[in-house]
């Protein structure tokens, strides 16, 4: 499998591209998910690894050996990069006056919040894949007081994020679509059929409410089979709409090699969804573009 | 066209619409198409599945719409129209769910 690097200017990632350890961060994130709604707390791994958790959202993970990360995404973040005694700075003005790490590092002016979600969103991200990575023994959950997180992330965009490290200017292709096509109400994500994992990778997740990660893995494999089925009576099927009983609606396509899926919340989102869909593909067909 | 879901059997073709494309094709792969989530719940090693029954489903190619409902007094039963993308889709779903309620 051929991995594809992110474009120029971003630093390169902590973890490995392999699409084999998201097996594992499945099981990683499916600890965040079965947690009971209102939990808060951190899940342990090993003596140095931990997740915290909020409403079963990620507020913040990390691993061992990922002390000095954070400071390397600030630092890039930031406009200009902070230096490490600027860092060194904020870090000992949050210990002594007891505020949030966010909180200080906007103060400092030159780091927008969208650049500071950025900076720890990876982290988060990395540090969930390392764990994962290196299989440290789940060491139970501790119940804590709220975090009131500025920048809670689904487990969602963090599965999401590390299933793009297969293909990233795809993945970016994909979520562009997700921006444009989903209407409200709807979660949706990209996939691909298999990157080397023997199962669906999700590379994109856009809309809401977030769905647990081995349901979207699940969904992706009933949609990879429909297109397959449907292939042995009309090879061109492009777009599908489903409704399950327990009023699950499900729309599917795929375009330029890549599948999406979609959860919509009643008849008339999906509705609305294929309809906006279906003009896509007409207007590529009217210009002779292959999706 | 009605079709028996577990086995592909038809069951007996219904007056077609005007505009309306053989269905036969489709008709194979109705076991698998109704069946596949059984095939989901089977590697779930007995837990719930996400989706649950299929109820009903749309296929949308650039030459053809096609369109299977359960039907919901036989839910062993599904009926099964295809018909060309020159109708527009809401048309060809309205009319396929019309002729369920006749069914």
């Amino acid at each position: 499998m051929l991995s594809k690097i992110a474009v120029a200017g971003s630093i390169p990632p902590s973890i490995p591209v392999e699409a084999s350890i998201l097996n594992r961060v499945l099981e990683v994130l499916e600890r965040v998910e079965c947690l009971p709604a209102d939990a808060v707390g951190a899940l342990r791994f090993g003596s140095d690894g931990l997740v915290l958790v909020e409403s079963r959202a990620v507020c913040w993970a990390a691993a061992p050996g990922m002390r000095p990360r954070l400071t390397q995404l600030l630092r890039h973040e930031h406009a200009p990069p902070l230096s490490k005694d600027q860092l060194r700075e904020v870090y000992r003005q949050c210990k002594d006056d007891q505020i949030p790490l966010a909180d200080a590092l906007l103060a400092v002016g030159n780091l927008s919040p969208s650049a500071l979600r950025t900076a720890l969103f990876r982290h988060t991200a990395e540090a969930i894949a390392h764990l994962a990575s290196n299989g440290t023994h789940f060491g139970g959950f501790v119940a804590q007081p709220s975090y009131r997180a500025r920048f809670p992330f689904s487990t969602a965009e963090i599965l999401a994020y590390l299933g793009a490290r297969c293909d990233t200017v795809l993945a970016a292709a994909a979520a562009a679509e997700l921006e444009v096509s989903l209407v409200p109400e709807t979660s949706g994500w990209a996939f691909l059929r298999d990157a080397g994992m023997g199962a669906p990778v999700v590379v994109a997740a856009r809309g809401g409410p977030p769905l647990p990660g081995a349901e979207m893995v699940e969904i992706s494999l009933w949609v990879a089979n429909l297109f397959d089925v449907t292939g042995v009576f009309d090879a061109g099927v492009h777009l599908a709409s489903a409704s399950f009983r327990g009023l699950r609606y499900v729309v599917a396509w795929r375009s330029a090699g890549t599948y999406f899926a979609a959860v919509c919340a009643n008849r008339a989102g999906a509705a609305r969804l294929v309809a906006g869909l279906e003009q896509k593909f007409r207007n590529a067909e009217r210009v002779g573009v292959s999706v | 066209m009605l079709v028996e879901i577990d086995s592909g059997r038809v069951l007996g073709p219904l007056p077609a619409p005007a505009g309306a494309l053989p269905v036969s094709e489709v008709v194979s792969a109705v076991p698998e198409i109704f069946g596949a989530q059984a095939l989901l719940k089977h590697r779930l090693l007995g837990e719930m599945a996400v989706l649950s029954e299929l109820l009903d489903l749309v296929l949308i190619s650039p030459t053809r719409v096609h369109v299977l409902q359960r039907v919901p007094a036989e839910p062993a039963r599904a009926l099964v129209s295809v018909a060309g993308r020159e109708n527009s889709v809401g048309w060809v779903v309205s009319e396929a769910r019309s002729r369920l309620e006749r069914t």
